[in-house]
């Protein structure tokens, strides 16, 4: 278990789109087993990317990556499929079909660890309703199992993806502005209930999240990630406003982003959802 | 400051040209002259062949052989368009590319993937690169006159095309849901099940209705080749000149693509 008590090893990384867009260079992160860490900083600054590198959803243009042990870019198709199971990703949309009913999307969760048989089976007849409606019964949702996906609002469908990452059960909980399209209340019980229940299983959880209170007030951990970089990387205490202003304003340098004025809501005390 | 130019213009524009020049010799080619249909001889030509077709025949002797012969044509069609679907079932499964991430992310080489669609692909081709009525006339050979040789000629034409096609409806659907269930370690299986059928599903089996249409009307083609039912009768009556019974025969050919419509519209109604 020695090795295994750092979930995520980033030595050096580069991550470079298709079309020779930059996202990241020598990026170095280091991430405990058990450890909740939100990510935030200014649109496309690169979460997304950072979240799909450790989620082994973009293969690194260089450097070293070990996620839960293993250098997933090196070994075997078995143990990478296996290394695959053991962690969750919440997608910015969620990737439902419209046309799947609620039951189904949550016990897709269980793809990972159900033999292909069984996975055919349930479509035709839902094998564990209960396991989905425990988790769904978490998130306010149960009484929407059997309804079909595209008859939700955005910030159920968030919420039935959360479910879904629940019911698989991964030791590495990766969340892609997990509740950007929930109200502000609703998203505060959601990310306290992601970050409880990571507590009671001892999962890692890496979030980002728009929301800086949000992060600043169930997270131990906040990294701001700005231009492609680590900007900060520190308990949330220990963050003061002047750092926040200067995260969102890197945007405005590049030129994008907010025209004229002082960025708004970035302090904790002026707090917008979005 | 200027406003920057759509990048997409220019190859918009040429290939809108090409279409043009490409398409535009093949009416030439063809030989296609309107004008050769209203020129007086040729209507009244026309006019006296389809004058010929009045009264349909309604004897009852006859009407017992059409309703065995439509019988036949059904269960050639349906029986053909089956076998079809099982043989292409399988093929647009291992042949669709939604199904499998990128070599690299799957940790195995990536000449493998090549090595095992290449044929695939191949087969495909060959089987509906080849007419129905051209299979149709070598399996009579094996099979003897009547349906079974255009079950099988069907079977191979139209597992080809459904192959073909279910793989690109498969390729064309949202590929999000299904990319994020292999990403999580699910397999292709899993990933078809669940991440591209819910939004595919009423497309295949709308094509799929769609062809067994197209089915009823080539096995009526493929009668005339010997391979029995509606278009075996329609050879003989024209043989005999009865256009009587030929028109009868139409008729019933309406009521039968008029029931593969109805059919279409009721399963996508059900499944929307």
């Amino acid at each position: 278990m020695g090795r295994e008590a750092i979930a995520i090893a980033a030595q050096d990384v580069a991550v470079v789109h298709r079309g020779g867009r930059v996202a990241f260079s020598g990026l170095n992160l280091s991430v405990h087993v058990g450890e909740r860490v939100a990510l935030i900083g200014p649109s496309g600054a690169g979460k997304t990317s950072l979240l799909r590198l450790v989620g082994l959803g973009i293969v690194p243009a260089g450097g070293q990556l070990r996620v839960l042990g293993e250098a997933p870019w090196s070994v075997a198709a078995p143990t990478l499929r296996t290394l695959r199971r053991r962690i969750g990703h919440v997608h910015q949309s969620p990737p439902i079909p419209p046309r799947q009913r609620v039951v189904h999307a949550v016990l897709a969760g269980g793809l990972g660890r159900w033999p292909w048989w069984r996975a055919l089976a349930s479509l035709l007849m839902p094998l564990d309703c209960n396991g989905a409606e425990r988790q769904l019964a978490k998130l306010d949702l149960a009484d929407r199992l059997f309804e079909r996906c595209d008859r939700l609002s955005g910030g159920q469908l968030q919420r039935v993806a959360l479910a879904r990452v629940l019911y698989q059960q991964p030791e590495l909980v990766l969340a892609d502005e997990p509740v950007s399209a929930m109200d502000p209340a609703l998203a505060d019980a959601t990310v306290g209930l992601l970050v409880a229940e990571a507590r009671a299983r001892g999962t890692t959880l890496v979030a980002s999240l728009h929301a800086v209170d949000l992060a600043l007030r169930h997270f131990d951990r906040v990294i701001g990630i700005g231009a492609g970089r680590i900007q900060f990387d520190l308990p949330p205490a220990a963050i003061d406003p002047a750092q926040l202003q200067r995260l969102y304003a890197a945007v405005d340098d590049r030129g994008v982003g907010r025209a004229g004025g002082p960025p708004r809501a970035l302090l904790p005390a002026l707090a917008v959802c979005r | 400051m200027s406003v920057s130019r759509d990048p997409a213009m220019l190859p918009r524009l040429a290939w809108s040209g090409v279409a043009v020049v490409v398409l535009a010799p093949a009416l030439v080619l063809s030989e296609f002259d309107p004008s050769v249909l209203v020129e007086a001889g040729n209507l009244r030509t026309m006019g006296r062949f389809l004058a010929g077709f009045w009264p349909p025949e309604g004897s009852s002797a006859f009407l017992v052989l059409l309703a065995q012969a439509c019988l036949e044509t059904l269960a050639m069609a349906t029986a053909g368009i089956t076998l079809a679907v099982v043989l292409a079932v399988p093929t647009a499964f291992a042949l669709s590319r939604s199904l499998t991430l990128r070599a690299q992310m799957a940790g195995r080489p990536a000449w493998l993937e090549g090595l095992l669609r290449g044929p695939l692909r191949a087969l495909l081709l060959v089987l509906r690169g080849v007419p129905e009525l051209v299979w149709a006339l070598l399996l009579v050979r094996v099979f003897g006159l009547g349906p079974a040789a255009g079950v099988m000629a069907l079977a191979l034409t139209y597992g080809g095309m459904l192959g073909k096609v279910y793989a690109e409806i498969l390729e064309s659907a949202d590929q999000r849901p299904a990319r994020a269930l292999l990403e999580a370690g699910g397999g292709r299986i899993e990933a078809l099940a669940y991440g591209l059928l819910p939004a595919c599903a009423p497309e295949l089996v709308s094509y799929t209705v769609y062809r067994w249409e197209c089915a009823l009307r080539a096995s009526v083609v493929m009668g005339f080749v010997g391979a029995g039912g509606l278009g075996q009768l329609m050879d003989q009556s024209m043989k005999m000149l009865n256009g009587g019974e030929a028109a009868t025969i139409l008729l019933v050919l309406f009521a039968l693509v008029l029931l593969a419509d109805t059919v279409s519209a009721r399963l996508r109604a059900l499944m929307t």
